[in-house]
């Protein structure tokens, strides 16, 4: 009887034993390939942003501020992400004034935004633009002026 | 009189009605800007925290005498003067430029990390880098300081952002007391910082790059000129002429660009040339692309005919990506079987008909030059069995890769599966050690890495 008892102990636990190996949590987590990783987001906010503030400039010049954006994300003195620059109080009119809600984009601001993610820079780094005929803080005129594209002057 | 009344009445329920809505109105107006108001609030208390929490580190890591602490301690630096910096940039102080101040705390933070990098390989802190340490504790302790005497003023005036971004309040306050007044002193103490020199993305070194690929003498305005015209890919008869020309003196790379129409094409074609040597920086076609009628491996000829007739022979694709009908082609030099990453040049070619519509070669202008590579020390096999056992390495070549520091590493490259996602490892050829790893991304037109 008492043998009995505990060879029956002895298979429990051995089944336990086997039930645990079966679970090694090693084993269980299997890596799985990334997939919330796309560019489209970036390319969303730059889009809007130059609808809204160079929707009527040549080409060139939407690529340049969609470019401004880019460089400010390598610049030290500016936030590092696309969301964070455009959004950084006061720093672009058409978000302080809602127009970048207000805009619907079209092709040609989308296509300029991808070339400036691709890599084009016609404002050679700069970091701030600005239009001349508009009055804007008279601090922004101590930065070198790089190019003017259309009505904005592009500067480091 | 029955008349009068249910006409009173019926004014009666319509002030109330309208009363009401207004009061639901302003209330969920003023629940609104109190949201704002507590966000802007919440970010100054945080730049504040982060601020003192980076002085009190920074005197950690100058007190501790183990390399291991000097790691954790430089790490959280890095952490903390970084929040600090994201803080600051979103608080709505605009009539006062915070550029010094933003830049500063980036610096701290950049540095701590390159630091924290430096000795996790084995290199201790310098005695230079250990003055540099002692200036940013005395920094940061400065501006934590004044950042309470901000906090004061706030308690005691009352102070609401969103009425100071207004101009409202503002007024009424004697300028004594104006709490952003100390934001000001603050950033003026740190405009005459002399410029930071170190081994990272942040250094002042990085920011004033000089192109090292311009080679040739200086050309004219009209030799430019033509220079452009010839650069437009057309096929047959070139019509393009020059419609707006510039002269760009203050750019990295001095430049002259210009424009180009035809009156039988669209356009315009955009593109700079250098004053030096008269290469051309970028071009762009801005027609429009129609449907895609020829193949990948035809248009990457075209992309690779336009290079070789431009002065770019030895170039290596390194990558491919359809967007829109135009396929965006990357190449970098390679030289003696090694791949030299920093020298590189991107090509558009439209699809509709082959045509070359851009080129981006700043890039490689501003990086290539005649470079002594040491000999490789170790062999392809040597790096495949030091990879991590969860990685199937697929292919290996040399590789010229850029680091962070600004500095160049020849390494391995090993492209290598862990399941179905794919990788490029970086191995320094002379070290052995692991320089990076990027992580290839497919995305619908082609792949990037990250």
């Amino acid at each position: 009887m008492r043998r009995k008892l505990i060879s029956y102990s002895a298979f429990c636990l051995l089944f336990l034993l086997l039930l645990f190996l079966g679970q090694e949590p090693g084993q269980a987590q299997v890596y799985s390939p990334t997939v919330g990783v796309v560019r489209s987001d970036e390319v969303n906010l730059l889009t809007r942003l130059v609808a809204a503030e160079a929707g009527n400039e040549p080409y060139s010049g939407q690529v340049g501020v969609a470019s401004v954006v880019l460089n400010r994300a390598q610049h030290p003195a500016f936030p590092s992400t696309v969301a964070a620059i455009i959004y950084q109080p006061g720093a672009f009119e058409s978000v302080s004034n809602g127009l970048i809600w207000r805009v619907s984009p079209g092709g040609t601001q989308r296509r300029a935004a991808l070339d400036a993610v691709n890599g084009w820079d016609p404002t050679y780094g700069s970091i701030y633009f600005w239009n001349p005929a508009k009055p804007v803080s008279p601090w922004i005129w101590t930065r070198t002026i790089i190019t003017q594209i259309g009505r904005h002057v592009f500067a480091r | 009189m029955r008349r009068w009344t249910i006409a009173l009445a019926a004014l009666g329920i319509g002030i109330i009605l309208l009363v009401g809505w207004a009061l639901s109105e302003r209330s969920s107006r003023l629940a609104a800007a109190n949201a704002v108001e507590a966000d802007y609030q919440r970010e100054f208390y945080d730049l504040l925290s982060n601020t003192e929490q980076t002085e009190v580190l920074l005197a950690k890591t100058l007190a501790a005498n183990s390399a291991r602490q000097h790691i954790f301690y430089l790490t959280e630096v890095w952490n903390h003067a970084n929040a600090a910096q994201a803080s600051m940039a979103k608080l709505p102080v605009t009539n006062v430029n915070l550029s010094a101040s933003r830049k500063f705390l980036s610096q701290v933070s950049d540095y701590c990390y390159s630091l924290a990098r430096q000795v996790a390989s084995g290199r201790d802190v310098s005695p230079r880098e250990w003055g540099q340490l002692t200036d940013f504790h005395t920094r940061t302790g400065e501006m934590a300081r004044d950042l309470h005497a901000t906090e004061a003023k706030m308690t005691q005036t009352n102070f609401r952002w969103t009425a100071a971004m207004g101009g409202g309040v503002r007024g009424r306050v004697h300028a004594a007391d104006d709490p952003l007044q100390e934001f000001a002193r603050i950033n003026q103490r740190l405009e005459q910082l002399p410029a930071m020199i170190y081994d990272g993305p942040f250094s002042d070194a990085r920011l004033e790059v000089k192109p090292r690929g311009l080679t040739g003498s200086q050309i004219s305005l009209d030799q430019a000129k033509k220079t452009a015209v010839a650069m437009v890919d057309v096929p047959g008869r070139n019509d393009y002429h020059v419609t707006r020309s510039d002269r760009l003196d203050n750019a990295p790379i001095k430049t002259y660009s210009f424009s180009l129409d035809s009156p039988s094409r669209p356009g315009p074609v955009n593109l700079d040339i250098s004053q030096k040597g008269g290469h051309l920086v970028w071009l762009r076609n801005n027609r429009l692309v129609s449907e895609k009628k020829i193949s990948l491996p035809t248009a990457l000829e075209k992309a690779r005919a336009y290079l070789a007739r431009h002065g770019y022979g030895q170039m290596e694709l390194t990558g491919s990506m359809e967007q829109g009908n135009t396929l965006i082609a990357t190449f970098a030099y390679a030289n003696q079987g090694v791949i030299h990453y920093p020298d590189q040049v991107k090509v558009m070619v439209a699809l509709d008909n082959g045509q070359v519509t851009g080129l981006e070669a700043s890039t490689y202008l501003t990086n290539h030059h005649p470079r002594n590579l040491p000999r490789p020390r170790l062999n392809p096999a040597q790096v495949k069995d030091g990879l991590s056992p969860r990685l199937v390495a697929e292919r290996t070549r040399l590789a010229l890769i850029p680091l962070p520091s600004g500095q160049e590493a020849l390494t391995y490259e090993t492209r290598a599966r862990l399941k179905q996602d794919e990788f490029l490892v970086y191995v320094n050829a002379l070290t052995g050690e692991e320089e990076q790893i990027l992580k290839v991304i497919k995305e619908p037109g082609g792949e990037i890495t990250m």
